[in-house]
Order: structure tokens, then sequence, then C-alpha cells
């Protein structure tokens, strides 16, 4: 396939046989005209524009503040789209598909898309702070309402200790606490939280009901009390505690902590009315102490009097007892308990209460559980800390008020102003809601838009700025037969931007090869995908798609050749096909559905092909089918009944449990063995077509020729001994080809035939000696009369063939070589020899004198630096964006090696000819062999899938037959089920892609390999439609990725079903090795390995 | 239209309805193959240990046995046909 030489004019061809024939052009836009006219180009969708700045960066480039303001366009597009989302309002999306607005409507966008997101912005900013302050009070309305619930309750808790002590009463006076040292405190509320706890609930702890009491951990570590001393402090306070419910009514808000601090008892009876009132006195050093202390040691009287003088809106007044109240997170809530616990060394008291309403977070907006909590200390210290560790918990506190007629009035002014705010929020969201509505139905088209122009502009960076900045000028790589339509959109173009002076396109000449652009359609894309995988055809060599797409199904049948499943197959494509537009439209995202739908057409293809075959196997579900009368004797000699089956495999052999598989395996094996080599001599013959369409003679007659008679010698010969065979030799005996043929077991064995027309072996003639007695081996002797001399001439073809096909072709481009040099040189051999002396010379020059320079230079420079870097360059670089002079310099493109070792071009490198050749010629000698060894996997796979499709049969439909009556029909019932299904999953899903991935293989490597170069480029269009297209997929992906980020078992289910398919393959392989098995015990030749691999 | 019974999802009444339009179908082809004493199905018929060797008779009233088996078997696949149709067809919410 190596010597193409770039072809001159030819008469038109119909497109889909070679690709179509492509030209360089260039384009010179005027600057005003050539947005427009890019425009109408990516309309159009036919040209490919060169890049023309290669070593530009894209920073450098003329337009890169238009791209940049269009990526800021996208960006609030996008922007608005997820608002949109977010609000779950309807996008508008018709696929239309406007016009690339012209470069002044893009101000215009701008601004719309600048005040939109502005007022979206603002929207959104407002709403946020509306929404803070809604949540803020809804929390502060739940705090008032729970703490109310936490003080009435109270009111109702406080006489219970009173009962269960109620005989241990010792007179309310006695102070068992007061004596208590500073250090001991701790231990001692502890001990009295400890009995509190018990008092209330009748158990130690209680966690869980809603009110929870810190637990009094004693073990806990932060307490330096000794475990004696603490058990004897409880001791004392159970006793005081007796004195407690005596307290007098204020304790109405508090009687838990009254509990608590029971060391406080004696006093605050003392002092009731005083703690109501309101005390001013503020004295800073008994606030210090009572800080320090969280106790009482001193007077108590003195104290009270002052500690609640605390002038701080957050905290009640009574007491040294203080509270907060927040809310927290439902979450975090244990973990607060706890530090709490541990910071305050239990001296604070927490009570908590779950908000039922699910409140939203005022950020992102999602639904988040909360609790009301309300802690309890005594002491600044505490205080500072409490308000730390809730601020690390991200706690919100809010001001309570102590009495019950504040917190009422608060709680109406709360409910107004939530009122209010809810009106206020209604009004924006309101207001939002029509943005975003008005902005809905146009934000795909604004879309559109702006991504045209993006790529315009990306496109317009690719241009040569002429000198004079008038013009811009481009390179394109068009399709000639599209130039007429070409320069019609670049006249629209140049119209509607009212520009005078046309654009010019004019065609160049290019040694480049252009790129490969096969024009398609709906039903042929499938099958030119499938060639385009394996490599892009060379520029305008021959396009196999149009044979693919008989070959193709074809072969798959052949492996697949069942009518039941191909029907199903055919079924489920032809609804692929009805359906195609709701498909399409429903983006169904699946991906093993978009390669289903993708392939419909082939598909379909395969489906009808399979019925074709399943037809001439007789095979239907395996159940072979017929409605002939019954032939029960299985010999073939005595079964035929002189008339043939009509058409395809004859059923009766279905019975013939003995001999069927020699049968059908010899029958297949035939038939792929001619079909592979039909396939291949044609794949040669299509090379000859590329090799004269190239006007390459040396490769017709040394590499054409040569290939055909090694190929028909050996190969087609092959083919047409098994067609003689089945011609002439039948089951009953006579005289067949001039010899005596005794019956069938004499008919020749033609594998073994093979083998021995290589060893050019003599072999006897004939099947019966002359006594009339068969002749023993009597199918490995000759067949036909001259067999042996037409066999030993074929095989001295075949060989004479490798060494022309090994060396004529590049003996003769040496010769051609020689022969030019020799013209322009035969006078010179002096001069030549000289050259060559000159040379050899050369070599110490090359090595040493450019290091030696270069030394040198680098020495100058350092001296002379600043004097001489300005002219280093030669050539200046264009500055996109500045306003001086430039000089521009159209960059050379560097040109890629023509194909092939082509003659003519640059000097011939004989080694690499040489190598090349060889390669070549092994890979098709060898390969006709190989290849033809490699078809026979469309015997190995049809077998297997005919040996499933039994198995499946009997093995589960079977039974059912076995039971008569009703249970036999509901056994019928459910086994079909379970038939129907395995048939659908294993025989047709995954028979079919295992077949359909050996038709494939059998395309790319057996049948294009003898003619496909395969080594062009794709050609590209700027086009809209694909930009678009591909724009689109980028964000359902980048959609589908972020869906997928929270679901990570996805991804699990996934690996799960890959690792369900390796377990069926290897299942399936498994039942594979069996049928082999099974064969080779009826003597049928194993060959599942081909399934596996072959050469 | 409130659903009625909902017992299959759409998709799998979708499943089912298939199946059993298939089952119908190749079923009842089955049956007609079995009428007619279709030669290939033979291996499908089951004598009893003593009935080696069957008679012809006995051949033929197999044969028919499991003909109507088989139309029976499509028949029970009608009705799930039936049924998942409507199944179908009053549960599913609108997809598209």
């Amino acid at each position: 396939m190596g010597d193409y030489v770039v072809p001159g004019e030819e008469p038109a061809e119909p497109g889909i046989y070679r690709s179509e024939k492509m030209c360089l052009a260039q384009l010179y836009l005027q600057s005003d005209a050539s947005y427009q006219c890019v425009a109408e180009l990516g309309e159009l969708g036919l040209v490919q524009f060169r890049d023309l700045n290669p070593d530009v960066s894209s920073f450098q480039r003329k337009y890169v503040n238009e791209v940049r303001r269009c990526d800021e366009m996208e960006r609030k597009l996008r922007f608005l789209e997820r608002e949109i989302k977010k609000d779950q309002i309807p996008m508008l999306d018709t696929g239309e598909n406007p016009d690339a607005p012209l470069p002044r409507e893009m101000i215009d966008l701008e601004a719309t898309f600048e005040k939109l997101e502005n007022e979206l912005r603002e929207v959104n900013r407002n709403e946020e702070t509306l929404k803070k302050n809604f949540s803020e009070l809804t929390e502060l309305k739940h705090i008032l309402r729970k703490t109310q619930t936490f003080f009435e309750e109270v009111e109702h808790d406080r006489w219970r200790p009173a009962e269960g002590v109620a005989d241990q009463t010792r007179p309310e006076d006695s102070q068992p606490l007061i004596d208590v040292d500073d250090e001991d405190n701790q231990g001692v509320s502890l001990a009295v939280a400890s009995f509190a706890s018990r008092l209330r609930l009748g158990r130690p702890e209680q966690a869980g009901s809603g009110d929870t009491i810190i637990p009094p951990a004693t073990g806990g570590g932060s307490l330096d009390l000794g475990g004696e001393e603490s058990l004897e402090l409880t001791q004392q306070l159970t006793q005081g505690g007796a004195g407690a419910p005596a307290g007098g009514t204020m304790f109405a808000n508090f009687g838990i902590l009254t509990l608590i601090l029971l060391k406080t008892v004696a006093c605050v009876k003392k002092t009731n009315m005083m703690l109501t009132r309101d005390a001013a006195i503020n004295s800073s050093k008994h606030e210090d102490l009572i800080a320090e202390s969280a106790s009482v040691t001193g007077p108590l009287d003195d104290e009270l009097d002052i500690s609640h003088s605390q002038p701080d809106a957050h905290m009640p007044l009574k007491l040294q007892l203080r509270f907060v109240a927040g809310v927290i997170q439902r979450e975090r809530l244990p973990a607060f308990e706890r530090l709490l616990w541990r910071a305050c060394r239990g001296n604070v008291f927490l009570r908590t209460s779950e908000i039922d309403d699910v409140l939203n977070d005022t950020v992102t907006g999602e639904p988040v559980n909360k609790t009301v909590f309300i802690i309890f200390f005594q002491g600044e210290q505490l205080k500072t800390k409490v308000k730390k560790i809730c601020e690390g918990f991200r706690a919100t506190l809010y001001p309570c008020p102590d009495t019950p007629q504040e917190r009422r009035e608060m709680s109406i002014g709360v409910m107004t102003r939530i009122e209010d705010l809810k009106t206020v929020l209604g009004q924006t969201q309101d207001h939002r809601h029509r943005v975003l509505v008005a902005a809905s139905k146009n934000v795909r088209m604004w879309l559109t838009k702006v991504r045209k122009i993006k790529s315009i502009y990306h496109t317009l960076n690719l241009f040569n700025i002429d000198v004079t900045q008038k013009c811009l000028i481009a390179e394109v790589w068009c399709p000639v037969d599209e130039l007429d339509r070409i320069k019609m959109a670049l006249k629209r173009g140049t119209e509607e931007s009212g520009s005078q002076v046309p654009s010019i396109l004019n065609r160049m000449e290019s040694a480049e090869a252009p790129p490969t652009y096969n024009k398609t359609n709906k039903f042929t894309r499938g099958f030119q995908n499938i060639v385009d995988a394996y490599g892009i055809a060379t520029y305008r060599e021959i396009n196999p798609a149009p044979y693919t797409m008989v070959s193709f199904p074809f072969l798959f049948a052949v492996m697949f050749g069942d009518m039941g499943h191909g029907v199903i197959m055919f079924l489920a494509a032809l609804f692929f096909i009805l359906k195609e537009k709701q498909l399409e439209a429903a983006r169904i995202k699946d991906e093993i559905f978009q390669t289903f739908f993708g392939g419909r057409y082939v598909i379909v293809l395969m489906g009808l092909f399979s019925i074709y075959t399943g037809f001439i196997y007789n095979d239907i579900f395996l159940q072979e089918f017929q409605y002939a009368e019954k032939r029960l004797m299985l010999i073939p000699e005595l079964a035929f009944d002189g008339s043939p089956y009509p058409i395809g495999v004859d059923p009766a052999w279905n019975l013939a449990e003995a001999n069927k598989l020699s049968f059908l395996n010899s029958m297949k094996m035939k038939m792929s063995v001619i079909l592979g080599i039909t396939q291949m001599t044609f794949g040669l013959l299509l090379s000859y077509k590329n090799h004269k369409y190239f006007k390459s003679d040396l490769d017709i007659k040394f590499m054409f020729i040569p290939q055909m008679i090694f190929l028909s010698s050996i190969f087609i010969y092959l083919c047409l001994q098994i067609v003689a065979k089945w011609l002439f030799f039948t089951a009953e005996g006579g005289t067949v080809l001039g010899y005596t043929y005794p019956g069938s077991s004499c008919a020749p064995s033609l594998l073994v035939g093979l083998i021995n027309m290589f060893m050019i072996k003599s072999r006897a003639g004939g099947f019966v000696a002359e006594d009339g007695s068969t002749l023993d081996l009597c199918y490995l002797n000759l067949w036909y009369p001259g067999q042996s001399f037409f066999e030993t001439v074929f095989v001295l073809l075949a060989l004479a063939c490798l060494p022309v096909m090994l060396f004529a072709k590049p003996y003769m481009l040496w010769k051609e070589e020689k022969q030019r040099r020799e013209v322009g040189h035969r006078q010179l051999g002096i001069i030549e020899m000289i050259l060559v002396i000159l040379a050899v010379v050369q070599v110490p020059i090359m090595l040493f004198a450019k290091p030696f320079f270069v030394m040198r230079r680098a020495k100058h420079q350092t001296a002379y630096s600043t004097l001489h870097n300005e002219f280093d360059r030669e050539s200046v670089r264009a500055d996109m964006n500045g306003d001086d002079a430039e000089v521009v310099h159209a960059p050379i493109q560097a040109k890629p090696e023509g194909h092939g070792h082509g003659h003519g071009d640059g000097p011939l490198e004989m080694g690499d000819v040489m190598v090349y050749q060889a390669i070549h010629t092994i890979e098709f000698a060898l390969g006709c062999i190989s290849h033809t060894a490699s078809y026979l996997r469309l015997w190995a796979l049809s077998l297997a899938h005919a040996q499933l499709s039994d198995v499946l049969w009997t093995m589960v439909f079977r039974h059912a037959f076995t039971m008569d009556g009703y249970s036999g029909a509901i056994a019928t019932y459910l086994l079909f089920f379970v038939f129907g299904f395995l048939s659908v999953f294993i025989l047709v899903l995954m028979e079919g892609l295992s077949a359909f991935l050996h038709a494939l293989r059998l395309h790319w490597v057996e049948f294009q390999s003898k003619f496909y170069g395969g080594q062009g480029y794709e050609f590209l269009p700027f086009s809209f439609e694909k930009i678009l297209a591909e724009e689109r997929a980028a964000e359902e992906r980048a959609e589908e990725i972020a869906s997928l980020q929270p679901f990570n078992q996805l991804f699990v289910i996934i690996r799960m079903k890959v690792s369900c398919v390796v377990f069926v393959n290897s299942v399936v392989f498994f039942v594979l090795l069996h049928v082999d098995v099974r064969l080779q015990r009826l003597g049928g030749a194993s060959s599942s390995y081909l399934i596996i691999d072959s050469p | 239209m409130g659903k009625l019974c909902p017992l299959l999802g759409p998709k799998m009444s979708a499943f089912c309805m298939i199946m059993s339009f298939w089952g119908v179908v190749f079923l009842g082809i089955l049956g007609v193959f079995f009428y007619i004493q279709a030669v290939t199905l033979f291996p499908d018929l089951h004598f009893s240990d003593e009935n080696a060797v069957p008679s012809t008779s006995d051949v033929d009233q197999k044969y028919s046995e499991k003909a109507t088996q088989c139309w029976i078997a499509a028949g029970m696949y009608a009705v799930t046909l039936i049924v998942v149709f409507w199944q179908n067809k009053y549960n599913t919410t609108a997809i598209f």
C-alpha cells in the first residue's frame, strides 16, 4: 500500500466510495466582514481552519478580549441557569438555532446579562439577609416557647423531691455546706447534681428524656475531691435537700436548680423578696469572688444582694444563677454536652429540647434540625467559658428575659416581626421568580448565541492578519465539490456586514496530505464509525465502509445464525429506528443504551441477516424446525431418499444424535473457509483499485500480481477443491472424475491433501485397486487426473511469488534512482569522488566546529550582551494587540512526510524500503495462512452459539414437557419465563456481543489489512452544530458527575455490574469449553480455542 | 387517576409485557409444531420407563397432549399480558 503518489484530476466517483476531494484554500476576508463570513461558514460547517499562528500563545492573539468577554457571558448565563434550576422553573428549550448575533449585538447581550446578574445577585443578597433574620426570629420564637415549658415544668416538679425525702426533714436553716472549702465546692455541686437527678428521675441518669442532667461522673478526672468526702457531702446534701421545698415561690422558675445548688437553700428563702426586687448595687469585688469560687462561702445574704446586678440583658438577674439560651444543630448536641461537662467540671446545667419544625439553613437553604438549649451556671468565669463553648459549636445565643411577662411580650413582638418578614420575603421571592421566569424563556437561546460568538472569535484567532490590518487571511481545507456553496456563504457574509470589498477564496496547491472527509448519513454513519475506529482512511483511498455494510452483518449472522434471536434483535433495533425522534429527544444518558442506539442501523441489519442465516441453518431458538415427514434413519447412504431438502440444512440431521455434529462441523468449517477466502480475495482486488488510482504501476506489477498468484494457487485452489468435493462426492459410489469411487468412506480428505500438496508427496491415484478392492487410506489418494502435476505447479508458483514480492519492488526503485543519478552525473565521476572525500572530511568538522564556535560566541556574548540581544531574532513576531507597525511572516507549516516511500521526493533509502517490503511480504504470506485459519472462527462461534442454545433448551425448557396435564402447563408457563430471560440476556446480548467483536476483528484484521492504509487524519470542519452539540454533551457530563458525586454507592453498583458481566462471561466460557470437550469426544476437531484467540 | 392496585413499576411491567407477549407467540407456535408432529420435537417427548419403545399411537397422543399443554401455557401468558397491560396502563405516572 505504500507508494501512493498524489493523485491528479480524475473522474468523480460516488461520495462514499472514496473520501471527498479536498483542497487547501486561502480566504482573504475584510476585517469588517470577517466575523459575518466566519459565522456563515460555521452554519455551513464545511471548512476546516488551519492555525496560522501556531507559535503565538493563546493570550497574545488578537481576539482574546472578545473570547474572554464571551467566557464571562457564559459564566453569567450558567449562573442564571443554576438559579433557574434551583427554583425549578422549566427552561424553554425549543432547540431552535438562532443565527450568530452581530458583534454589536454582543454589547447588548452583555448589558442584558450584566443587568440580570446584578439584579439577581441583589435579590439573592436581600433574600439571604431576610432569610437570616427570619430564621433567627424563628429560632428565638422557639426558644421562648421552649424555655417557657422548661420553666413551667419546674413549677410542677419542685414538689417531688419533697415527697421523696419527706421523712428526712431537717431544719431548713441548717447549712451543712456553708463550711465547705472553695476547692470542694465543685464536688459539692456535682454531688448535688447527682442527687437532683436521682430525685427527679428516679434513677441516676436518664438520657434522651429531653431534659438531661449532666451526669455526675465522680471519676470524671476533673475533680480533686476524694471519694469519701464526696460521699459524705452527698449525704449531707441529701439531708439539706429536704429543706428545699420550702424554698418559696421564687423558685418557681428554677426548681431543679435550687436542688442543684442546695447550699444556697437556706438563705434563698430569706432573700426571696430581695431578689425579686430590682437590685442595682453592684460590687465588683464580690462579683469576682463569686465568679472564682462559684459558690457560697461567705455570708450569703451579702452576696445575693449584689450578684444579680449584672447588667446583662441575656442574663437573668436572679441569684448568682445565670442562664444562656440558644439554638444548636442537633448533630452537634452530644459533643456540645460532653464538652460543657468537661470544661465546666460539671458545674453547669443543660437542658435541651428539640425543635420539631425543620428549619432551613440560611446559606445553603438545606433543611437542618436544631435543638433549643438552656444552660444554667453561676459566676462570671463560667459564663465566659460557656459562651466560648457555644461559639465554638456555632450555637446561636439569644437573649431571653427571665420573667414570664417579659417573655410573653417579647414573644408577641417576635411574632409580629415574623409576620412582617414573611410578607417582605414573599415579595422578594416573587420578584426573583418573575426575573427568573422571564430569563428562563431565553436562557438556552442566549447560551447558544454566546457559544456561537465565542467559537467565531476562536476561529478568528487562528487567522493571520495582513500587514495593512485591512484584511484577515485564513487557510482552510474544504471539499472541492462544496467550493460553490462556500463561496456563496462568503458572499452572503460580506453582504450582511455591508462591506463593499468582496471576500476572496483562492485555491492553493499544497504537498501536504489533505484530511479525509467521508460524507455520511445516519444509516452509513454506524458503519463508517466501525471503519474509522481502526484508522482514518488515507486521503482518497478506497473506503471500506460500503462493503462493510454488507459483509459485516453477514459475517456476524454466520456466527449468530438463529432465526428467533435474529428476530429479537431485529425488533429491538426496529423499535429504536421507529422511535428515533422521541428517543433522541429524551436524551437518555445511559452509556450502554447510547451504544445500542447509535448502532441501531447496524443492529437492524445484523438482525435481518441472522434471520436469513437462521433460516438456512434451520434454527429457531435452536429448536431446528421442520415440517417434513419423520425420518428416523441417520446414515446418509441409507436415509437419503433422492430428493434433497430444498433450502438450507436438512432438519433431519437434528435427529442424528451421533453424527449431527460431524456433519455440521464439516459443513460450517468449509463454509467459513470459502467465505473467508472470498473476502480476502475481494480485499486484494480492492488493493488493485487503490494502486491503479494512485497510479502506482510498480505496486500493481510487483505487489498485486504476485500476491494474487500466491493466493489463488493455494487458497482459491482449496476453495475449488471444496466445491468439487461437494459436487462430485456423494454418499453413493460410482465413477467420479475418471476414478471408481466406492463410497463416502473414500471421499478425499482436503486438509491432509493440502499438506501433502506442500510436501509434494507422490501418492497413488484412484480409490480402488485393480482387483476392485478398496485401497487402504483411499481418502488420501489423488482424486482427479493430473492432480499431482497441477499441485506441483501451484506450489512452485506460490514459492516463486515470494522472492518477487520481496525483492522486485525495492530493486526497481533502486534501479530508477540509479538511472536518475546517472543522467545527472554521468560525467562527474571524479567530482563525485571528491564529494565523497569532502563528506568524510565533514565528519570531524561537524563534530567539533560547532561546539568550538558556540563556546567562542558565548564568551563574545557575555561581553556584548546588551548590545546584541535585540538583533538575535531574525523575524519579528507580530504584536497582535498593539498599534505598532507589524511584520507578519506567514509561518511555513512544517510539511509532514508524504506517506509511503515515494518515488521522486527525497533520496531513496534502500534500507527502509527493504525492511518495509520484507515486513509486508511476510505479513501477506503468513497472513494468508493464519487469516484463513482465523476465518474458522465463523464456524467455531456459530457452533458455540448453537450448542449454547441447545443446552438452554434441553436443560431448562425440556423439563416442562416431562410433566403432564395442568402441572405441565404451569411448568411450561414458568420455565418459558426462565428460558426467555436467559435467551435474551445470555444468547442475544452476550453471544451477540461476542459475535459482533469477532466480526469486527475479521473486518479490521483479515479484510482491511489487504488494502487499507488507514493513515489519514480526520476532517474536522468548523461547524456550529458540532460545537453546540459538544458543549451540550460536556454540560450534561458535568451535571451527571455532579449528581453522581454524593452517591458513591452508584460506583459500587456499576462495579458490581461489571463484575457480574465478567462472571457471566466466565460461565459462558466454561460452557464453551464443555462443548469443546464434547466435540472432541464426538470426534470433531476442537476449535473453540479459535474463539479465544487465533493468529 | 389514582393508582389501582400498584404491583409493578413502569419498567417491570413493560418488561413483563414484552415477555408475556413473546410467550403467547412463542408457545402458540410451539403448540402448532407439536400439533403437526414436527420431528425435531420428538426428543422433547417424555415416555415413562416401562414404555421405552412407544407405539405410534402413543407418540401421536403424546404430541397432541404437549400441543395442548403449550396452548394452555400460551393462554396463561395471554392472561398475564392483560394483567400486566392493565398495570402498565394505570400505574405509570407520566414519564415523558
